[in-house]
């Protein structure tokens, strides 16, 4: 049932696409218009991005006091930084005074913030420590209420920092849920855990965010065809590619909301893609240390916009080693039919200069603007929004189609009894269960609903 | 004319008969034009306050560092129909112009130039801009120069291009 007082100014056509969203699970297939549409882009700013957990930035980037970086929940402007006392902090870049922004940088380090506007100055913990000539203009004014706002929830898992816009919404915890399992296997395998090289390389596309998201969930399906090429110069190893015979897949949905996919070597002791003394006992179970040394590629989505990328691949196959290394990323809302896409690569922190530079080059000549792989997913990528958001494609009522493998349409199994993960797990990459979760949770969140149904029904 | 003076158009003659054989999209010709031990970088740039201690490039953030290796395993994936980022191609058009040469050892020289680069695909009128500056050294292989070394500078933080699936 729809809770009518969250869709109180939605017309009615949108409420229907939204509903046909809701049915996906029953159909295999959604709304073409979800893609490229004005008034389900300004809902979405409104319910998905100020209502969930939105991927702001890693411990990393920040190590010292001082050191900040500007970046966004949906369209908001919000300072990462690393005040005087080493906290991690999430503010909302905008002066008290008369609200314009702070941070005219990407990235650098301060003790304090001055507004280029009245110069209204504040410590990089946010509190409001300068207000030129207060005694005789503000001799009223409290600065202690004054401070730059903070998002209204902050928290890091691993050194991922989160942010909500919701003072209301579930701990980052609650909303990770079953799914940090799948995150354990990518971030805590060894003992220092992980930390981003370099700077997130930024670029901007004419589709919606949706698309990369629900890619990163696992459309295993397109590698095949949208990366033949890279496929067929062994930029991914053959044993180890999607119709690679040594490799057992599985897929992961409905896992508190979040899906994804990984692909294992079943009857090896290690895949060899990082350096197999890295892998440490201490923070993982038996089980996940396994699938770990194991795992050949895995890509995934914590709803909405935070994926994830571990693959062991090669930037030149005749002269190099196959090489891990780990991809995140944040699909930023620009408009209904424009993305910013920010790309971090993390390695190791325990590993080797030499092993962190090899992991860099492998990750930005496959995945990152100039990526061998991805720089044909951004060429098709476009057409989606273009054929969602034109006239015809409205008339017909263009309905795009995640059936693959589901229901009758495959055999997939799902072998969540005998596996040691949590989630609703299928014994092969080949079918959408992934993407209808990530389309499950985004129906759940359109409508004030937590993403995880069974959050909801225990609530209930 | 000065000695300086040719060395100048030699220069620029070896940077725009390489400009043509990446816009005529002959890549395996540009191959040839690099040597065996090239080095082609892209460092990020970064948006940083005026009186920064930092570079406005990153130490260690990159679009592109390659060798001739990866290099020729791209140009390689670019042969096959199936790189929908380069089918149909590009059609690029390079303006490399304010061609400086800087110095000039026994057989190495170092030369700055300026690159704008127009590119235009598919059955639309939109078009990325690509601006920036390029810093090369090339050195003279039987007689011949080549490109030993490029750093490309350039004058974007936020990429306006859905891919970068070509060389500058």
């Amino acid at each position: 049932m729809v809770s009518g007082g969250t869709n109180v100014g939605t017309s009615s056509q949108t409420q229907t696409v939204i509903e046909e969203v809701g049915n996906i699970r029953e159909t295999g297939t959604i709304p073409s218009r979800i893609h490229n549409d004005n008034e389900i882009h300004e809902l979405e700013l409104e319910r998905v991005f100020s209502d969930t957990w939105v991927f702001v930035g890693h411990e990393s980037e920040i190590p010292e006091p001082g050191d900040y970086a500007k970046r966004y929940i949906g369209d908001s402007p919000f300072i990462f930084v690393r005040d005087d006392t080493g906290e991690v902090r999430v503010l909302f870049d905008s002066c008290q005074h008369r609200g314009t922004t702070v941070v005219r940088a990407e990235q650098g380090n301060t003790s304090y913030f001055r507004c280029p506007y009245h110069n209204w100055t504040y410590k990089n913990t946010g509190e409001l420590v300068g207000v030129p000539h207060k005694e005789q203009f503000f001799k009223e004014l409290d600065t202690c209420e004054h401070a730059l706002d903070s998002a209204p929830q902050v928290d890091s898992y691993e050194g991922l920092v989160f942010a909500s816009l919701s003072a209301t919404a579930p701990s980052l915890d609650e909303y990770l849920g079953d799914f940090k399992w799948y995150l354990d296997l990518h971030l805590k395998f060894a003992e220092g855990g992980m930390e981003v090289v370099g700077e997130p390389i930024r670029w901007e596309i004419d589709t919606n965010w949706k698309i990369g998201a629900d890619n990163f969930t696992g459309d295993s399906y397109h590698t095949l065809a949208t990366h033949k090429s890279a496929m067929d110069l062994d930029i991914f190893p053959p044993e180890l590619s999607a119709v690679g015979a040594e490799r057992t897949p599985v897929d992961v949905t409905e896992c508190s909301g979040h899906s994804c996919m990984l692909a294992y070597l079943e009857n090896q002791e290690f895949a060899g893609g990082y350096p197999e003394d890295i892998f440490t006992e201490t923070h993982l179970s038996e089980s996940e240390l396994r699938l770990a040394k194991r795992l050949v590629s895995s890509v995934g989505t914590v709803f909405p916009n935070f994926s994830f990328l571990q693959m062991n691949l090669n930037a030149d196959p005749e002269n190099r080693e196959v090489t891990a290394f780990l991809n995140i990323r944040k699909w930023q809302p620009l408009g209904p039919k424009k993305t910013q896409v920010w790309n971090w690569i993390l390695v190791p922190r325990d590993s080797s200069e030499e092993f962190k530079q090899r992991a860099y080059d492998t990750g930005i000549s496959t995945f990152s603007v100039a990526g061998n792989f991805e720089v044909d997913d951004f060429a098709v990528w476009d057409g989606i929004a273009e054929a969602a958001g034109s006239t015809f494609g409205k008339k017909i009522g263009r309905r795009s189609n995640f059936q693959m493998g589901v229901g009758e349409m495959g055999d997939a199994t799902n072998i969540s009894d005998e596996w040691p993960g949590p989630g609703a797990v299928y014994d092969t990459n080949f079918e959408d269960g992934t993407m209808q979760t990530f389309y499950q949770s985004w129906y759940r969140s359109m409508t004030g609903r937590p993403i995880d149904s069974a959050t909801e029904d225990v609530n209930e | 004319m000065s000695e300086r003076f040719e060395l100048r158009l030699e220069c620029e003659e070896f940077l725009f008969d390489e400009a043509e054989r990446l816009d005529d999209g002959k890549l395996h010709e540009w191959l040839e034009l690099l040597t065996d031990d090239v080095e082609y970088r892209v460092p990020r740039r970064v948006t940083r306050e005026r009186g920064s201690e930092q570079s406005s490039f990153s130490e260690d953030g990159f679009l592109y560092r390659e060798d001739m290796g990866t290099l020729t395993t791209r140009v390689e994936r670019y042969d096959r129909e199936y790189a929908w980022a380069e089918n149909p191609p590009s059609r690029t058009r390079r303006f490399v112009s304010n061609v400086r040469v800087h110095d000039e050892s026994d057989d190495e020289i170092r030369v700055k130039s300026n690159l704008l680069l127009y590119r235009n695909q598919g059955d639309t009128t939109e078009h990325d801009l690509l601006v920036g500056e390029r810093e090369d050294q090339l050195r003279r292989v039987d007689g011949a120069l080549k490109l030993a070394r490029r750093t490309v500078y350039l004058d974007q933080t936020i990429l306006a291009t859905r891919n970068l699936s070509f060389f500058l």
